[in-house]
């Protein structure tokens, strides 16, 4: 797992930062979501572990904006103020030369720890958001060719969790190879 | 355990496969497979690691993980580590996780458990592996149908090393690909469930359906063909 960012991912990174701020200023979820699946895809080819964090604030923030009772709490807008301005941070960051990796690696620790808080705070979510997004992401990465192990260990989510949530998805439908009764076969032979 | 010590007909599990019967309640169709079974039912460490020491640690997973661990404690699994298990282990991460490339970069596939089962399959002379997540099996049945799907998710922006393929078709081995499925329907077909009365076949088809939602690669159509079975 990298924390390494080469140019292309700093240049969408960086981009997908501005496009995030700008969509969570006008609550616009949908977008949030496309930056996510944009950034998942560079994570899962970069194994990049500080482009799953970032995805993952991503999602946690589209999560609160989703929910009326986070959205309305009082204590919402310091908080998304405050996540904002860390996000200002992360920018000025990718666009320094050279790129201070240590700092952003921290910031976006920060960020998570932030939106854990809110999560346990504010949400009434049985699993942290982040948590969450990193069971989301993983499935992703499932879903584009890698193993369940690989999935899991990029991402930092729980291989159970990561499975339990595979298991609601139709992600292996496309994934036809023997028949059942051939299976059933070489496995009763076996056990002959 | 030595694997030179291992019987015939041995089955190397990953550790998808035991969670998603652990966390349905049906591990112990292991220890009744065990039983029936000529070979030994074997793990690496990597395998215990994962199924086992790891999420013992979890409140939501430790029990599970003690199921795991009962099934090793009365050796209905055997933990293996046979010799060269590394160097097969780094022999064949290193063919399969540069067999696909996106827009010319080598993604990875299989990690460390899944790829100490197949080593171990090399090196014990294991007759069939058991695996519940997809892109091992995929690997061992149909490396093609993996390769294809996944260019579909790249936008065909995919190439294929065709040197490695061959390389990864020579060196792993030709046994069959079981999942908690399958292993359940043997046990099913053996009697394991005959402690559902008249009851039996629906007991046996909701188990697999109940695997399926935990995470085993069944399709819909498969879990269909399985239903028509009974």
């Amino acid at each position: 797992m990298q924390n390494e960012v080469n140019e292309p991912s700093q240049k969408i990174l960086l981009l997908s930062i501005e496009e995030s701020i700008q969509a969570i200023n006008a609550n616009n979820i949908g977008r949030l979501r496309e930056i996510i699946s944009n950034l998942n895809e560079l994570a899962f080819l970069q194994e990049s572990s500080l482009l799953v964090n970032f995805s993952s604030i991503f999602y946690s923030i589209s999560k609160f904006i989703e929910k009326d009772h986070i959205r309305n709490s009082p204590k919402w807008q310091s908080y998304k103020q405050s996540l904002i301005e860390k996000l200002n941070k992360s920018q000025a960051c990718l666009k320094s030369n050279p790129i201070n990796l240590e700092v952003l690696d921290s910031i976006s620790i920060e960020l998570i720890s932030d939106c854990d808080e809110i999560s346990e705070l504010l949400g009434r979510f049985h699993i942290s958001t982040v948590e969450k997004a990193k069971v989301k992401i993983a499935a992703d990465f499932y879903a584009r060719g890698s193993s369940l192990g690989v999935a899991s260990n990029l991402t930092g989510a729980d291989k159970s969790d990561v499975l339990t949530y595979i298991g609601a998805t139709r992600i292996v439908d496309k994934y036809m190879t023997i028949s059942i009764n051939s299976r059933l076969k070489s496995a009763e032979e076996f056990f002959n | 355990m030595d694997a030179s010590n291992l019987k015939p007909n041995s089955i190397v599990f990953d550790s998808s496969a035991l969670i998603t019967l652990s966390q349905t309640c049906l591990a112990d169709v292991i220890r009744f497979l065990s039983k029936q079974s000529k070979g030994d039912l074997i793990i690496p460490p990597a395998v215990r690691h994962e199924s086992v020491i790891h999420p013992l640690h979890s409140r939501r997973y430790s029990l599970s993980a003690l199921r795991i661990s009962q099934l090793i404690e009365d050796q209905s699994l055997k933990v293996i580590d046979p010799p060269g298990l590394k160097s097969k282990t780094d022999q064949l991460l290193k063919i399969a996780n540069n067999l696909l490339l996106v827009r010319g970069k080598p993604i990875q596939l299989i990690q460390e458990g899944e790829t100490q089962c197949l080593a171990m399959a090399c090196l014990s002379d294991a007759s069939a592996i058991a695996v519940d997540e997809k892109t091992t099996r995929l690997l061992l049945e149909a490396p093609s149908v993996l390769l294809e799907k996944t260019a579909l998710e790249f936008n065909n922006q995919v190439s294929f090393n065709a040197k490695n393929l061959r390389a990864w078709n020579a060196i792993t081995p030709k046994i069959p690909v079981m999942r908690s499925c399958e292993l359940i329907s043997i046990a099913g077909k053996r009697g394991y469930f005959k402690k559902f009365g008249e009851y039996e076949f629906q007991a046996i088809n909701s188990s697999i359906a109940a695997c399926r939602n935990v995470g085993c690669s069944l399709t819909e159509q498969e879990l269909i063909e399985y239903e028509n079975l009974s």
